[in-house]
């Protein structure tokens, strides 16, 4: 016992022979927190004042080294495609799952029970499979709730399970008209114009929140997507973030606040508080969960409500907070 | 209407530079989650808070101003690259940083100039000297670094010599044997002593907020 006691010890001191020391990593694995503990106690004593300049240096070399912004071990984002495809599959899942009862429980303040809410995401996946035509030329359609009120009381006499496939159908359509044609065409969402991945990226948005809604008033467990989609949904909702602001009126010139998402499918992103700009150097650093952003986005979180650390200038990050869900549509 | 696809353009890019001044509020496993996520501006709280006890600890052990230098880039920028390595259970980033810092400036020292430290550590020396000129007060706060003192004086000066010679100088258990004239064993022997009585002296409440 004494021998491995001085064997740690010598360890946490660094004072073996070189090759003894590989032997001691090998049989110990490493020394005891304790004495690690005391080993870098010890090193108290010794701290002294860096030089000037050594800072700037060892951040460039850093920086060098591994590009800033550039996460470790996080997933890649799956395509918008795949990302609104696979949500589709989940959201299926759920409606055919649900029991009668639960087709009438009341999901949501304007949509009102469950089955008026799907008959919601049908009108929606019409209106999104004729934006994704470009020889489809729709009118304005500025109101989204008023937007599906055709094909609510169109659905109103359908049996629940019924409409369950016909949404499922619809929005497999969507899938399919957005795979085909220009990527970069612009597609159209309310008064908003995107691209194709744009259109998905606030659709897959849509569904998912309303998948909450059910998920929630039938006391069923919520969705989680898997990290690769909330990297989607993260990275694509704060690269159009400034417009939120502009929507919601709370764009701040020549202001940047960084968003530092953690985890898998976290990431480090500059936000310029205003359309016209590019980000400079952040006058706030609000560190988060993707899936916390995305709630708040998704008008699923009330900023208040958000578990994040701030740093900086807390109240420029309260109020962007405060803007970001501008850009959700229920 | 709102196009998104110019929003698109002018879409985050990195920061040019980074503020001087750190955050004060943030936590180990914060600053840790921000780095893995790529945030160099908690690198930079994490220098400014820790490049004291870094550079200090590495000028110590090498007693060369530019190879601390290099250790201190060396430590931070192995922090910034392989932040998942740091294991917080096993105690503080601020520990971490002075193992890692340690290790680097013996293996230093052990390569460039092994011998002819050896023979310097044989001269005679002042065992008793605190520390160095110009160390600003890197700790949290003052009882602990007093009751550091009052454990390393409490040592036997046997231990607390053999001590300073392994972990301030850098040198082997067997070099310190050399430098204070005893067998390898009494060196090994008395340096297991004094760690194992610092370890009691400072108690599991001061080790933890290291």
């Amino acid at each position: 016992m004494a021998a491995a006691d001085e064997l740690a010890a010598l360890l946490s001191l660094d004072a073996l022979e070189p090759l003894e020391q590989a032997d001691a990593e090998l049989q110990l694995g490493d020394f005891p927190t304790a004495l690690r503990q005391v080993s870098a106690a010890l090193a108290e004593r010794t701290a002294t004042a860096p030089p000037n300049g050594l800072r700037g240096d060892t951040l460039a070399l850093a920086r060098r080294r591994r590009r800033p912004g550039n996460p470790l071990g996080a997933v890649a984002a799956s395509p918008p495609g795949e990302t609104f495809a696979r949500t589709v599959d989940d959201v299926h899942d759920l409606l055919t799952a649900l029991t009668d009862d639960e087709w009438l429980a009341e999901a949501h303040a304007d949509h009102g029970r469950v089955r008026t809410l799907v008959a919601h995401l049908i009108g929606m996946e019409r209106l999104s499979a004729r934006w994704l035509d470009p020889d489809d030329t729709v009118p304005p359609v500025p109101d989204h709730l008023s937007a599906t009120d055709d094909a609510v009381a169109e659905l109103a006499g359908v049996p629940a399970r019924e409409l369950a496939d016909r949404w499922y159908a619809a929005a497999r359509k969507v899938a399919r008209r957005a795979a085909d044609g220009d990527p970069a065409r612009e597609v159209p969402f309310h008064e908003m114009v995107t691209d194709v991945a744009g259109h998905l990226t606030i659709r897959t948005f849509e569904l998912w929140a309303h998948s909450t809604d059910i998920s929630l008033a039938t006391g069923r467990a919520t969705l989680r997507l898997d990290d690769a989609r909330m990297a989607t949904l993260s990275s694509r909702f704060l690269r159009v973030a400034p417009l939120a602001l502009l929507l919601s009126g709370r764009t701040r010139p020549g202001r940047t606040v960084r968003f530092v998402l953690t985890g898998p499918a976290g990431g480090t992103y500059d936000l310029a508080l205003s359309p016209r700009d590019s980000p400079d150097d952040p006058d706030a650093v609000v560190v988060t969960d993707p899936l916390e952003l995305c709630r708040l986005a998704a008008r699923r979180l009330h900023p208040d409500d958000l578990v994040a650390d701030v740093e900086g200038d807390r109240d420029l990050a309260r109020s962007v907070l405060g803007g970001l869900s501008a850009l959700a549509r229920d | 209407m709102a196009r998104i696809s110019r929003v698109l353009m002018t879409a985050p890019r990195r920061p040019r530079s980074l503020p001087a001044v750190a955050p004060a509020g943030a936590q180990d496993d914060v600053l840790l989650a921000r780095i893995v996520a790529g945030d160099d501006r908690a690198l930079a709280a994490v220098y400014d808070r820790h490049a004291d006890l870094v550079f200090g600890l590495a000028r110590r052990v090498t007693r060369d101003e530019q190879l601390a230098r290099d250790i201190t880039q060396e430590v931070f920028t192995h922090l910034w690259e392989m932040p998942t390595r740091v294991d917080l259970s096993r105690g503080s980033l601020r520990g971490y940083l002075a193992v890692l810092a340690h290790r680097r400036a013996v293996d230093e020292v052990r390569r460039s100039e092994r011998r002819a430290r050896v023979e310097s550590a044989s001269a005679p020396r002042d065992h008793a000297d605190g520390p160095e000129q110009g160390v600003v007060d890197a700790m949290t706060s003052t009882w602990r670094r007093a009751r550091l003192a009052r454990a390393l004086a409490a040592l036997p000066q046997e231990q607390r010599t053999a001590l300073e010679l392994a972990y301030y100088d850098g040198l082997t258990y067997r070099q310190v044997a050399i430098a204070l004239g005893v067998p390898e064993g009494t060196a090994k022997s008395r340096l297991r002593l004094a760690m194992h009585r610092l370890r009691t002296a400072l108690g599991d409440e001061m080790r933890a907020t290291i």
